[in-house]
């Protein structure tokens, strides 16, 4: 039976890219497990001689949440807010009508679901939340009272909470978005390129996941999905 | 850790197939070469294979994998990501086809979404079932029946026929 493709036939390696690939690997593949070496040793002669580590000032973990206002509350060991800061209009918009640096993590996400305005966003929206910290444990924990805080203060088809990993975090820092943004556009974009970054950046949420469904369903959460929330939308106004 | 000649065999074994994944992934020349150093650095350190068919399979989606992830370094640069199929083909070397060699179907299958083009590619040039391309992409079989199907009928629109069975 005739391959339709079979023109791929004709594509072949080249000698040199065959070369240049042995070269890298054997080189790499010695020299790589004696890089492991240097951030142990590093580490050793750090915990050796600077016995008092001060109390960090300096976040350690970041929530961000989005429906379409996009903020980001940056937290400390003890999950007190260190600073807010939105990464859009609406965000700022909200953030000069409410305090929430200085609060508990789940005091300031209380204070903002019961703000007004922020509720007429969420009311036809959907907030989605990252986590993000280096250390697993803590931010493993930050998802668990997050999920546990909405779950009592939201429908379940309002709201999808996720860690993410450092790569996300700090991708999205550098594009100038929350990292919850960043990985359904990233995801999008995987897909296809009949959308430019900055028209996904000014989508919400809930438009930014029905594109995503038409691409491959199983990258939406089961409750974010487009029929699950008209569904919803549709019991919840009626 | 594989020896030397483990790699220089599976180099000459897999080298042309991993080519003809960039290829349907549009990789510029100096990507494939990236592409190729992270694959083969990657197998040197993997465990051994069950088959020679588990390590086709494996290698397929680790190449796949990392033409995924030069497009988010590309993104990562705020790249144009729209490719342009003619300039692409132009700027290859000579182990890639010339943009007006390549067949109408070949162009179509090129516009495609990439995980669209994944699916044609292991079902119809590398002869994979459903449930085995479902294996080697990690995604359920409905997944892959559906992007097959759609793949097909986005073709149809582009060629106005149908030229997969």
């Amino acid at each position: 039976m005739n391959n339709p493709l079979q023109e791929l036939n004709n594509i072949h390696a080249s000698q040199t890219t065959k070369e240049k690939t042995l070269h890298f690997v054997l080189k790499h593949k010695h020299h790589h497990k004696n890089l492991y070496l240097i951030p142990v040793i590093a580490c050793l002669l750090i915990l050796l001689f600077i016995p008092f580590r001060p109390k960090p000032s300096v976040p350690v973990a970041y929530v961000s949440l989005d429906i379409n206002p996009s903020l980001e509350l940056r937290l400390d060991q003890d999950n007190i807010v260190l600073e807010a800061k939105a990464y859009n209009k609406d965000a700022k918009k909200i953030l000069k009508t409410i305090q929430l640096q200085g609060q508990k993590l789940e005091t300031a996400i209380i204070n903002l679901l019961n703000d007004k305005q922020y509720k007429s966003y969420l009311q036809d929206g959907l907030l989605e939340i990252s986590v993000f910290a280096d250390n697993q444990n803590l931010s493993t924990n930050i998802e668990t009272t997050l999920n546990d805080l909405l779950k009592k203060n939201l429908e379940d088809n309002q709201y999808h909470c996720r860690q993410v990993t450092q790569e996300t975090h700090h991708n999205a820092s550098s594009h100038h978005m929350t990292a919850g943004k960043y990985q359904i556009i990233e995801t999008i974009m995987s897909y296809t390129s009949q959308y430019s970054l900055n028209e996904l950046k000014e989508m919400t949420i809930l438009q930014l996941y029905t594109i995503l469904y038409t691409f491959n369903q199983e990258d939406v959460p089961t409750h974010c999905q487009p029929t699950h929330n008209q569904e919803n939308h549709h019991q919840n106004h009626h | 850790m594989r020896t030397e000649e483990e790699i220089v065999k599976a180099i000459d074994k897999y080298a042309d197939m991993i080519q003809k994944i960039c290829f349907i992934h549009m990789k510029q020349q100096c990507d494939v070469d990236d592409i190729f150093q992270t694959v083969f650095l990657k197998y040197a350190k993997a465990p051994l294979f069950d088959t020679p068919e588990h390590e086709k399979a494996w290698l397929i989606r680790v190449t796949i994998n990392a033409c995924k992830d030069m497009l988010k370094n590309w993104f990562h640069r705020y790249a144009d990501l729209k490719n342009n199929l003619e300039d692409f083909t132009h700027n290859q070397d000579q182990s890639y086809l010339h943009y007006n060699q390549i067949s109408d179907l070949m162009q179509a299958i090129l516009k495609l979404p990439e995980h669209y083009r994944n699916v044609i590619y292991l079902y119809y040039y590398e002869g994979y079932q459903v449930n085995e391309i479902a294996n080697i992409l990690h995604k359920n079989q409905n997944t892959i029946y559906t992007w097959l199907k759609r793949a097909k009928e986005q073709l149809k629109t582009i060629l106005g026929g149908d030229y997969l069975e």
